[in-house]
């Protein structure tokens, strides 16, 4: 199992049904949908339609009701909890919408902290780190500040080097951009892209604002895949 | 860093982080094991000094009563003789084989309060404290003349007594008393250095300077009546001649039938006017009576017959109580003359003890009663159990509240730390990572609290025995955990433990649901 290598897909649902409970309605009705390696993907939802379910289920946070889901050509919601966190440190990013980063930490160990979980050597990832900090265009100074002392921007920058510090071959963005202004949001989404050409990861970006999937070529919207209607 | 490392690095961090409400967490926690622990070291110490209050006497002897009547008469001198042992049994106790020494101690007067002790000079040798410690003097020396007293160190501080000072030597209990008289006056020959043990409060004086007082005594009193002392001390000798040989002839059979008041009125003509008066009155009465009496006037008869008497009064009646009201209220407790209220008793071989105490328990000639100091002083100390008992329930409660306390300012604090969970979970930290956290987050603070309250108990030790040391000669030790207080200390860990795990638990179940500070929106 290296996903690392060689993936076939990113994602492959297969009749994926979730529900918040036994006997409740299901949240998540999705037949199918793949994403293919290094593709970026925007999915488009709305507020309630179940998106930030459907990357916690991405991220094996959350496993589903029923159906498969794999992830990286890993069947994740069959891995025991343990596998899933490792699996998650290792191959998978995640930056949320505004509480990217424990307020306590410094940048560099808010940073650091996602390496060890992943099992990486400690010695180079300080200077990749620096490097990292440094290619999204934040002082190195910064490095040693506590997260909570840092502007929002700043800390949706420094939460995007902690989620490819793993090199992972999927990133899952939700709504990172609702707590910034309109430049900032433009310049956060130009610097998401240029670092993603570094790497080999694939992305899915979910936000509510059909604008930025403008700058997606491929684009869904969580209504058309999920069957459930999204009332949740 | 390794796992381990990070997981302290973000505990420490994350208390940092809440430093009002850890530092808050962490008083409460120091003040209650502080109080937990003083508790228990105020105990042990109680306990120890309690038990160390007399040391290197393997036995003491006196007339058959309660034997902790017997050892709080002794030691403590709490209550009053209400029996006494005749000369005769302190020099047969002393012939014994395997006895070392004897000291005999008369107890009855008092200086403003504090009691006299009457003694030989080899009390000061024999009688030890603590870990076998001497007493030792201040200033002077012991007492040589009948005309000399020895002082312990609290009756000294109060009263501002000085070597050399003249002091008067009442008779009786109590500090009015009607036979106070300023006739027999002493002078302090020494100062006892502080023990911490009752020796402090009292006044060392031979045992003819308490036959003085009495001889004094009579003098004066009779006087008032006209008929001078000195003849009445002669009519009681010649009684006593009279007894001695009741003592030879019928002695036995008498102790062999000890119980029967019959007995003694065909042996003691003299009796029976006694128990006449005795029995019109309760049997209270009798007591005071039989004080009254034997003191005033017949006070060498009561080594030779009442005792036994008085010893089934006490044994089946049990009339303790009786004696000791009346006795306070005439204020005349002292042993007759050529009595002594009980014998500290030295060994040559701990290993003999036993076998000793049988054959004084078993003495014919005086019903008479040995104890095992150490023996009678746990019993003494299991009577006020209850108490520590007490203090000890009290200081679990306030650490039990302190825990709760912990644990709702974890819980508390959860609301905002489910979010920091969710960013850990996010970066693959594994659950356990989170428990762990969080349990650790709770255990560090209770260490620190623990350290805090030990800092501080021993600080408050050392202060303390600043004033201790030079007030009451005692020392607290700094020895501030026993094998119950790490029970205490383990147990308290595992509470927190325990209790850590509920918000641990919770931030497992919120890790699980991915829900909140992400569905915000």
């Amino acid at each position: 199992m290296n996903p690392q290598e060689n993936i076939t897909a990113a994602i492959d649902i297969k009749e994926l049904v979730f529900r918040f409970g036994p006997g409740l309605e299901p949240v998540l009705t999705i037949p199918s949908w793949r994403v293919e390696a290094k593709q970026r993907v925007f999915l488009q939802g709305n507020s309630g339609s179940g998106k930030s379910t459907l990357l916690g289920i991405l991220a094996g946070l959350r496993t589903p009701s029923s159906g498969s889901v794999s992830v990286l050509d890993t069947q994740i919601s069959s891995l025991s909890g343990r596998k899933r966190d490792a699996f998650r440190a290792q191959h998978i990013g995640v930056v949320f919408q505004q509480f990217n980063l424990i307020p306590f930490l410094s940048v560099l160990d808010n940073i650091l902290l996602a390496g060890q979980f992943a099992g990486r050597a400690s010695r180079a990832n300080k200077a990749r780190a620096l490097e990292l900090i440094d290619r999204v265009n934040l002082e190195p100074r910064l490095a040693g500040r506590k997260a909570e002392q840092l502007s929002i921007g700043q800390q949706q920058r420094v939460a995007i080097v902690r989620a490819l510090f793993n090199s992972p071959s999927l990133l899952l963005v939700d709504e990172p951009t609702s707590a910034l202004d309109h430049a900032n949001k433009e310049s956060f989404l130009r610097l998401l892209n240029e670092v993603l050409d570094d790497t080999n990861c694939a992305m899915v970006f979910v936000s509510h604002d059909p604008s930025i999937g403008e700058m997606f070529e491929d684009r869904v919207a969580l209504d058309d895949l999920n069957q459930s209607g999204g009332t949740h | 860093m390794g796992t381990l490392g990070a997981l302290f690095s973000v505990a420490y961090q994350s208390l940092r982080y809440r430093i009002g409400g850890v530092m808050l967490a962490i008083a409460a926690v120091a003040i209650s094991v502080f109080v937990l622990l003083s508790v228990e070291h105020v105990r042990h110490e109680a306990r120890s000094s309690f038990a160390s209050t007399v040391s290197n006497v393997d036995l003491i002897v006196g007339a058959r009563t309660g034997e902790i009547n017997l050892l709080l008469l002794s030691i403590f001198r709490i209550g009053t003789p209400t029996a006494n042992v005749a000369w005769e049994s302190v020099e047969a106790i002393a012939e014994q084989p395997n006895v070392e020494w004897v000291v005999p101690i008369s107890l009855g007067d008092s200086h403003k309060n504090f009691r006299v002790v009457g003694t030989t000079a080899e009390f000061f040798d024999r009688y030890m404290y603590g870990q076998s410690q001497p007493l030792t003097f201040q200033v002077g020396q012991r007492f040589d003349e009948t005309s000399d007293v020895v002082v312990g160190s609290r009756v000294a501080a109060e009263l501002g007594y000085a070597l050399g000072d003249e002091l008067i030597l009442s008779h009786g209990m109590a500090d009015t008393s009607f036979t106070h008289h300023d006739q027999v006056s002493f002078s302090i020959t020494g100062l006892l250095a502080p023990t911490g043990t009752p020796v402090d409060n009292a006044l060392f004086v031979s045992l003819e300077a308490i036959e003085a007082i009495h001889a004094d005594e009579g003098e004066t009193e009779s006087s008032t009546d006209g008929s001078p002392g000195y003849v009445k001390a002669h009519e009681e000798d010649e009684e006593h001649v009279e007894h001695g040989q009741h003592d030879e002839t019928k002695h036995h059979d008498e102790h062999a039938h000890h119980g029967e008041h019959k007995e003694h009125e065909d042996e003691h003509a003299h009796h029976d006017e006694h128990e006449e008066q005795e029995h019109k009155g309760e049997h209270a009465d009798h007591d005071e009576h039989e004080e009254y009496t034997h003191h005033e006037e017949h006070e060498h008869e009561d080594e030779h017959g009442h005792h036994d008497e008085r010893n089934e009064h006490e044994d089946e009646h049990g009339h303790h109580d009786e004696h000791e009201e009346h006795s306070d209220h005439h204020g005349h407790d002292h042993p007759p003359l050529g009595t002594v209220t009980a014998i500290l008793v030295g060994l040559d071989s701990p290993g003999v003890t036993l076998q000793v105490q049988r054959r004084i328990n078993e003495y014919t000639d005086e019903a008479l009663l040995a104890i095992l100091p150490g023996f009678t002083l746990a019993q003494l100390w299991s009577l006020v159990g209850g108490v520590e008992n007490v203090l000890r329930g009290i200081s679990v409660l306030v650490f039990i509240s302190a825990l709760f306390g912990l644990n709702a300012m974890m819980l508390a604090s959860m609301r905002e730390r489910k979010r920091e969970i969710e960013i850990l979970r996010s970066i693959g930290a594994p659950s356990l990572f989170i428990v762990a956290l969080l349990v650790i987050e709770s255990l560090l603070v209770v260490t620190l609290g623990i350290v805090l309250a030990l800092a501080g108990l021993i600080g408050a030790i050392l202060v303390v025995n600043n004033l201790l040391a030079s007030e009451l000669g005692i020392m607290l030790s700094l020895q501030v955990l026993y094998s119950s207080s790490f029970i205490a200390l383990a147990l308290i860990y595992l509470t927190t433990l325990i209790l850590s795990l509920v918000p641990a638990w919770r931030a497992y179940a919120a890790a699980h649901s991915y829900s909140s500070g992400v569905e915000i929106n």
